[in-house]
Protein backbone atom coordinates (compact mmCIF):
# COMPACT_ATOMS: atom_id res chain seq x y z
CA UNK A 1 0.00 0.00 0.00
CA UNK A 2 2.80 2.42 1.03
CA UNK A 3 4.51 1.58 -2.33
CA UNK A 4 1.46 2.54 -4.18
CA UNK A 5 1.15 5.57 -2.50
CA UNK A 6 4.82 6.43 -2.81
CA UNK A 7 4.65 5.58 -6.78
CA UNK A 8 0.96 7.67 -7.36
CA UNK A 9 2.93 10.68 -5.21
CA UNK A 10 6.11 10.11 -7.52
CA UNK A 11 3.61 10.06 -10.60
CA UNK A 12 2.27 12.94 -10.33
CA UNK A 13 5.25 14.73 -9.46
CA UNK A 14 7.75 13.67 -11.64
CA UNK A 15 5.27 13.13 -14.34
CA UNK A 16 5.40 15.90 -17.17
CA UNK A 17 9.27 15.61 -17.16
CA UNK A 18 8.64 11.64 -17.84
CA UNK A 19 6.43 13.28 -21.00
CA UNK A 20 9.08 15.71 -21.84
CA UNK A 21 11.70 13.44 -21.82
CA UNK A 22 10.00 10.90 -23.66
CA UNK A 23 9.81 13.07 -26.70
CA UNK A 24 13.51 14.00 -26.61
CA UNK A 25 13.71 10.19 -28.06
CA UNK A 26 10.42 9.37 -30.17
CA UNK A 27 8.70 11.92 -32.51
CA UNK A 28 5.71 9.45 -32.89
CA UNK A 29 2.39 9.78 -30.94
CA UNK A 30 2.16 6.42 -30.43
CA UNK A 31 5.59 5.50 -29.67
CA UNK A 32 5.53 8.45 -27.06
CA UNK A 33 2.60 6.74 -25.05
CA UNK A 34 4.47 3.38 -24.98
CA UNK A 35 7.41 4.64 -24.13
CA UNK A 36 5.81 6.56 -21.26
CA UNK A 37 4.03 3.25 -20.46
CA UNK A 38 7.95 2.09 -20.39
CA UNK A 39 8.97 4.56 -18.19
CA UNK A 40 6.53 4.16 -15.57
CA UNK A 41 6.23 0.35 -15.11
CA UNK A 42 10.13 0.38 -14.78
CA UNK A 43 10.06 2.92 -12.16
CA UNK A 44 6.84 0.81 -10.30
CA UNK A 45 9.40 -1.92 -10.44
CA UNK A 46 12.02 -0.30 -9.34
CA UNK A 47 10.81 2.25 -7.07
CA UNK A 48 10.53 -0.30 -3.91
CA UNK A 49 14.42 -0.65 -3.43
CA UNK A 50 15.19 2.81 -3.83
CA UNK A 51 17.21 3.10 -0.66
CA UNK A 52 18.03 7.26 -0.94
CA UNK A 53 21.51 6.65 -1.21
CA UNK A 54 20.91 9.45 -4.51
CA UNK A 55 17.83 11.95 -4.07
CA UNK A 56 14.74 10.75 -5.44
CA UNK A 57 14.61 13.08 -8.32
CA UNK A 58 18.21 11.87 -9.29
CA UNK A 59 16.77 8.12 -9.07
CA UNK A 60 13.74 8.76 -11.06
CA UNK A 61 15.48 10.00 -13.49
CA UNK A 62 18.28 7.80 -13.51
CA UNK A 63 15.76 4.83 -14.49
CA UNK A 64 13.89 6.94 -16.88
CA UNK A 65 16.65 8.05 -19.12
CA UNK A 66 18.22 4.09 -18.87
CA UNK A 67 14.96 2.97 -20.03
CA UNK A 68 14.37 5.69 -22.37
CA UNK A 69 17.60 4.38 -24.08
CA UNK A 70 16.74 0.90 -23.90
CA UNK A 71 13.54 1.78 -25.59
CA UNK A 72 15.20 4.04 -28.42
CA UNK A 73 17.76 1.22 -29.09
CA UNK A 74 14.87 -0.93 -30.50
CA UNK A 75 13.62 2.33 -32.68
CA UNK A 76 16.79 2.74 -34.35
CA UNK A 77 14.93 5.05 -37.08
CA UNK A 78 15.39 9.11 -37.03
CA UNK A 79 12.83 11.18 -38.75
CA UNK A 80 15.36 13.48 -40.82
CA UNK A 81 14.99 17.20 -40.12
CA UNK A 82 12.00 18.77 -42.40
CA UNK A 83 12.92 22.01 -43.67
CA UNK A 84 11.25 24.00 -41.54
CA UNK A 85 12.98 22.29 -38.56
CA UNK A 86 16.61 22.95 -40.52
CA UNK A 87 15.96 26.99 -40.90
CA UNK A 88 13.73 28.80 -38.35
CA UNK A 89 11.48 31.37 -39.87
CA UNK A 90 13.04 34.07 -38.99
CA UNK A 91 9.25 36.20 -39.08
CA UNK A 92 7.05 36.43 -36.05
CA UNK A 93 4.56 33.77 -36.58
CA UNK A 94 0.66 35.38 -36.69
CA UNK A 95 -0.15 34.25 -33.24
CA UNK A 96 2.61 33.43 -30.07
CA UNK A 97 1.63 30.23 -29.15
CA UNK A 98 2.17 28.98 -32.47
CA UNK A 99 5.28 30.12 -32.76
CA UNK A 100 6.55 29.08 -29.25
CA UNK A 101 4.63 25.28 -30.60
CA UNK A 102 7.01 25.76 -33.67
CA UNK A 103 10.29 26.59 -31.75
CA UNK A 104 9.79 23.51 -29.42
CA UNK A 105 9.12 21.25 -31.96
CA UNK A 106 12.37 22.56 -33.47
CA UNK A 107 14.16 21.98 -30.16
CA UNK A 108 12.73 18.52 -29.60
CA UNK A 109 13.87 17.62 -33.21
CA UNK A 110 17.42 19.02 -32.95
CA UNK A 111 17.79 16.95 -29.40
CA UNK A 112 16.82 13.89 -30.97
CA UNK A 113 19.13 13.98 -33.59
CA UNK A 114 22.00 14.54 -31.06
CA UNK A 115 24.06 11.48 -30.08
CA UNK A 116 23.00 9.27 -26.84
CA UNK A 117 25.16 11.02 -24.44
CA UNK A 118 24.95 14.66 -25.36
CA UNK A 119 20.87 13.89 -26.08
CA UNK A 120 20.55 13.16 -22.21
CA UNK A 121 23.20 15.50 -20.81
CA UNK A 122 21.28 18.20 -22.53
CA UNK A 123 17.74 17.06 -21.58
CA UNK A 124 18.68 16.64 -18.06
CA UNK A 125 20.26 20.53 -18.01
CA UNK A 126 16.89 21.86 -19.53
CA UNK A 127 15.16 19.83 -16.61
CA UNK A 128 17.32 21.59 -14.16
CA UNK A 129 20.21 19.03 -12.84
CA UNK A 130 23.21 20.97 -12.52
CA UNK A 131 26.26 19.85 -13.72
CA UNK A 132 27.31 17.44 -10.52
CA UNK A 133 23.88 16.00 -10.84
CA UNK A 134 24.34 15.31 -14.31
CA UNK A 135 27.82 13.57 -13.50
CA UNK A 136 26.32 11.40 -11.02
CA UNK A 137 23.70 10.50 -13.18
CA UNK A 138 26.12 9.80 -16.19
CA UNK A 139 28.44 8.28 -14.30
CA UNK A 140 31.68 10.32 -15.34
CA UNK A 141 33.31 13.48 -14.03
CA UNK A 142 31.83 16.67 -13.77
CA UNK A 143 34.36 18.21 -16.51
CA UNK A 144 33.30 15.66 -18.83
CA UNK A 145 29.75 16.50 -18.83
CA UNK A 146 30.66 20.34 -18.86
CA UNK A 147 33.02 19.54 -22.03
CA UNK A 148 29.35 17.60 -23.34
CA UNK A 149 27.00 20.14 -23.06
CA UNK A 150 29.19 22.74 -24.91
CA UNK A 151 29.31 20.64 -28.05
CA UNK A 152 26.17 19.52 -27.48
CA UNK A 153 25.00 23.21 -27.22
CA UNK A 154 26.84 24.32 -30.76
CA UNK A 155 25.19 21.22 -31.73
CA UNK A 156 22.12 22.21 -31.07
CA UNK A 157 22.33 25.76 -32.62
CA UNK A 158 23.74 24.91 -35.95
CA UNK A 159 20.90 21.81 -35.93
CA UNK A 160 18.41 24.84 -35.23
CA UNK A 161 19.85 26.89 -37.70
CA UNK A 162 20.63 29.92 -34.58
CA UNK A 163 23.20 32.43 -35.37
CA UNK A 164 26.82 31.70 -33.91
CA UNK B 1 34.96 24.56 -18.85
CA UNK B 2 31.12 26.04 -18.07
CA UNK B 3 28.34 27.26 -20.23
CA UNK B 4 26.63 30.61 -20.42
CA UNK B 5 23.88 29.94 -17.66
CA UNK B 6 21.47 32.41 -20.57
CA UNK B 7 22.68 30.45 -23.27
CA UNK B 8 20.36 27.84 -22.48
CA UNK B 9 17.61 30.24 -20.56
CA UNK B 10 15.76 30.42 -24.29
CA UNK B 11 15.94 26.31 -24.98
CA UNK B 12 14.99 25.64 -21.23
CA UNK B 13 11.78 28.32 -21.49
CA UNK B 14 10.87 26.46 -25.16
CA UNK B 15 11.00 22.79 -23.46
CA UNK B 16 9.04 23.78 -20.59
CA UNK B 17 6.50 25.41 -22.72
CA UNK B 18 4.42 21.86 -23.70
CA UNK B 19 1.04 20.83 -22.00
CA UNK B 20 2.45 17.59 -20.34
CA UNK B 21 -0.14 14.86 -20.96
CA UNK B 22 1.76 12.07 -18.11
CA UNK B 23 1.07 12.16 -14.87
CA UNK B 24 -2.31 12.57 -14.36
CA UNK B 25 -4.71 10.04 -13.19
CA UNK B 26 -4.55 8.34 -16.77
CA UNK B 27 -0.80 7.50 -16.17
CA UNK B 28 -1.78 5.11 -13.24
CA UNK B 29 -4.64 3.45 -15.13
CA UNK B 30 -1.63 3.02 -17.74
CA UNK B 31 0.69 1.45 -16.06
CA UNK B 32 -2.14 -0.96 -14.11
CA UNK B 33 -3.21 -2.09 -17.97
CA UNK B 34 0.38 -2.79 -18.51
CA UNK B 35 0.83 -4.44 -15.24
CA UNK B 36 -1.73 -6.54 -16.10
CA UNK B 37 -0.89 -7.06 -19.59
CA UNK B 38 2.80 -8.08 -18.59
CA UNK B 39 1.30 -10.46 -15.74
CA UNK B 40 -0.84 -12.07 -18.62
CA UNK B 41 2.46 -12.39 -20.71
CA UNK B 42 4.49 -13.91 -17.84
CA UNK B 43 1.79 -16.17 -17.17
CA UNK B 44 0.86 -17.36 -20.92
CA UNK B 45 4.70 -18.03 -21.62
CA UNK B 46 4.82 -19.88 -18.09
CA UNK B 47 1.50 -22.31 -19.43
CA UNK B 48 3.25 -22.60 -22.62
CA UNK B 49 6.71 -23.70 -21.34
CA UNK B 50 4.69 -26.22 -18.93
CA UNK B 51 2.58 -27.47 -21.90
CA UNK B 52 5.30 -28.11 -24.11
CA UNK B 53 7.14 -30.09 -21.06
CA UNK B 54 4.39 -31.83 -20.16
CA UNK B 55 3.59 -33.19 -24.19
CA UNK B 56 7.45 -33.84 -24.19
CA UNK B 57 7.27 -36.16 -20.85
CA UNK B 58 4.30 -37.80 -21.89
CA UNK B 59 5.65 -38.69 -25.24
CA UNK B 60 8.87 -39.89 -23.53
CA UNK B 61 6.72 -42.80 -21.52
CA UNK B 62 6.50 -44.46 -25.06
CA UNK B 63 10.31 -43.92 -26.08
CA UNK B 64 11.56 -46.48 -27.81
CA UNK B 65 15.32 -46.57 -27.68
CA UNK B 66 17.75 -44.26 -25.94
CA UNK B 67 18.08 -41.79 -28.57
CA UNK B 68 14.72 -41.04 -28.95
CA UNK B 69 14.49 -40.52 -24.98
CA UNK B 70 18.12 -38.67 -25.39
CA UNK B 71 16.32 -36.49 -28.07
CA UNK B 72 13.21 -35.87 -26.00
CA UNK B 73 14.98 -34.72 -23.15
CA UNK B 74 17.87 -32.81 -25.01
CA UNK B 75 14.25 -30.82 -26.02
CA UNK B 76 12.94 -30.57 -22.96
CA UNK B 77 16.71 -29.18 -21.70
CA UNK B 78 16.38 -26.70 -24.38
CA UNK B 79 12.66 -25.30 -23.73
CA UNK B 80 13.39 -24.90 -20.11
CA UNK B 81 16.92 -22.89 -20.76
CA UNK B 82 15.81 -20.57 -23.29
CA UNK B 83 12.32 -19.48 -20.70
CA UNK B 84 15.38 -19.06 -17.86
CA UNK B 85 17.45 -17.06 -20.16
CA UNK B 86 14.65 -14.76 -20.92
CA UNK B 87 14.15 -14.50 -17.45
CA UNK B 88 17.29 -14.07 -15.92
CA UNK B 89 17.80 -10.86 -19.20
CA UNK B 90 14.93 -9.55 -17.57
CA UNK B 91 15.85 -9.95 -14.71
CA UNK B 92 19.10 -8.78 -15.08
CA UNK B 93 18.15 -5.48 -17.18
CA UNK B 94 15.05 -4.42 -14.43
CA UNK B 95 18.02 -4.34 -11.83
CA UNK B 96 20.79 -2.45 -13.69
CA UNK B 97 17.85 0.54 -14.65
CA UNK B 98 18.34 2.33 -11.64
CA UNK B 99 22.32 2.59 -12.14
CA UNK B 100 24.19 5.41 -13.76
CA UNK B 101 24.11 5.60 -17.54
CA UNK B 102 27.60 3.92 -18.27
CA UNK B 103 27.16 0.97 -15.83
CA UNK B 104 23.62 0.76 -17.66
CA UNK B 105 25.10 0.60 -21.15
CA UNK B 106 27.43 -1.59 -19.96
CA UNK B 107 25.22 -4.08 -18.34
CA UNK B 108 23.46 -4.06 -21.41
CA UNK B 109 26.37 -4.55 -23.20
CA UNK B 110 27.00 -7.57 -21.29
CA UNK B 111 23.69 -8.96 -21.74
CA UNK B 112 23.29 -8.69 -25.01
CA UNK B 113 26.62 -9.94 -26.09
CA UNK B 114 25.69 -13.64 -23.64
CA UNK B 115 22.48 -13.46 -26.10
CA UNK B 116 24.55 -13.11 -29.00
CA UNK B 117 26.28 -16.15 -28.11
CA UNK B 118 23.27 -18.07 -27.93
CA UNK B 119 22.32 -17.35 -30.67
CA UNK B 120 25.76 -18.72 -32.02
CA UNK B 121 25.58 -22.09 -30.15
CA UNK B 122 21.67 -22.45 -31.57
CA UNK B 123 23.23 -21.99 -35.44
CA UNK B 124 26.14 -24.38 -33.64
CA UNK B 125 23.02 -26.94 -32.66
CA UNK B 126 20.74 -26.35 -35.97
CA UNK B 127 23.74 -27.07 -37.95
CA UNK B 128 24.54 -30.67 -35.78
CA UNK B 129 20.75 -31.47 -35.64
CA UNK B 130 21.10 -31.43 -39.86
CA UNK B 131 24.34 -33.37 -39.84
CA UNK B 132 22.73 -35.93 -38.17
CA UNK B 133 19.02 -35.94 -39.74
CA UNK B 134 19.75 -35.16 -43.07
CA UNK B 135 21.10 -38.45 -43.88
CA UNK B 136 18.36 -40.15 -41.56
CA UNK B 137 15.52 -38.12 -43.86
CA UNK B 138 18.01 -38.84 -47.36
CA UNK B 139 17.84 -42.74 -46.41
CA UNK B 140 13.96 -42.54 -45.41
CA UNK B 141 12.64 -40.84 -48.45
CA UNK B 142 13.41 -43.80 -50.89
CA UNK B 143 11.57 -45.90 -48.63
CA UNK B 144 8.30 -44.11 -48.66
CA UNK B 145 8.67 -42.45 -51.71
CA UNK B 146 5.20 -40.93 -52.57
CA UNK B 147 4.39 -41.19 -49.29
CA UNK B 148 5.39 -38.04 -48.24
CA UNK B 149 2.34 -36.86 -47.31
CA UNK B 150 1.17 -39.44 -44.90
CA UNK B 151 1.26 -38.78 -40.75
CA UNK B 152 5.00 -40.35 -40.25
CA UNK B 153 6.53 -38.75 -42.66
CA UNK B 154 4.89 -34.88 -41.37
CA UNK B 155 6.13 -35.99 -37.90
CA UNK B 156 9.69 -37.23 -38.93
CA UNK B 157 10.75 -35.25 -41.63
CA UNK B 158 8.73 -31.82 -42.40
CA UNK B 159 7.72 -30.70 -38.98
CA UNK B 160 11.07 -30.66 -37.73
CA UNK B 161 12.14 -29.37 -40.94
CA UNK B 162 9.85 -26.20 -40.70
CA UNK B 163 10.83 -26.03 -36.46
CA UNK B 164 14.45 -25.87 -37.76
CA UNK B 165 14.00 -23.12 -40.16
CA UNK B 166 11.70 -21.15 -38.23
CA UNK B 167 14.47 -21.31 -35.49
CA UNK B 168 17.11 -20.23 -37.98
CA UNK B 169 14.67 -17.57 -39.61
CA UNK B 170 13.98 -16.06 -35.68
CA UNK B 171 17.45 -16.31 -34.70
CA UNK B 172 18.76 -14.58 -37.44
CA UNK B 173 16.43 -11.85 -37.21
CA UNK B 174 17.04 -11.35 -33.58
CA UNK B 175 20.98 -11.77 -34.34
CA UNK B 176 20.25 -8.23 -36.32
CA UNK B 177 18.99 -7.03 -33.67
CA UNK B 178 21.43 -7.37 -31.22
CA UNK B 179 24.36 -6.81 -33.57
CA UNK B 180 22.16 -3.06 -34.38
CA UNK B 181 21.93 -2.39 -29.89
CA UNK B 182 24.96 -3.52 -29.59
CA UNK B 183 27.03 -1.19 -32.21
CA UNK B 184 24.73 2.03 -31.10
CA UNK B 185 25.97 0.67 -27.48
CA UNK B 186 29.40 0.48 -28.14
CA UNK B 187 28.65 4.47 -30.18
CA UNK B 188 27.20 5.37 -26.62
CA UNK B 189 30.32 4.03 -24.84
CA UNK B 190 32.61 5.54 -27.37
CA UNK B 191 30.64 8.97 -27.01
CA UNK B 192 30.97 9.03 -23.62
CA UNK B 193 35.03 8.74 -23.55
CA UNK B 194 35.71 10.93 -26.06
CA UNK B 195 34.64 13.75 -23.42
CA UNK B 196 36.64 11.26 -21.00
CA UNK B 197 40.05 11.21 -22.97
CA UNK B 198 39.51 14.88 -24.15
CA UNK B 199 38.40 13.91 -27.54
Amino acid sequence: MTDQVSFERVVREYGPAIDRLAWGYVDDAADHDDLVQDVLVALWRALPAFRGEASERTFVFRVAHNRAFTFALRRRRQAPLAADERTPDPRPGPEAQLDAAQRRDRLLAAIRRLGDAHRQAVMLHLEGFAVPEIAQLQGTSENNVAVRLTRARQRLRALMGEDE
Amino acid sequence: MTTAPDDWEALRNSWESAEPTAGGPEALALVRRARRGEAFAALAELVLVLVAIGGIALALRHAADTLELTLGVSAGAAIVGAWALGAITRSREAKAVASSASDYASALRRLRTRQLRVVHSTWVVLALELVFLAPWWAGGIGPHRGRLGDPVALASLWLPLAAMLGLAAWSARFRRRLVAELRRLEGFQREMAQERDGG
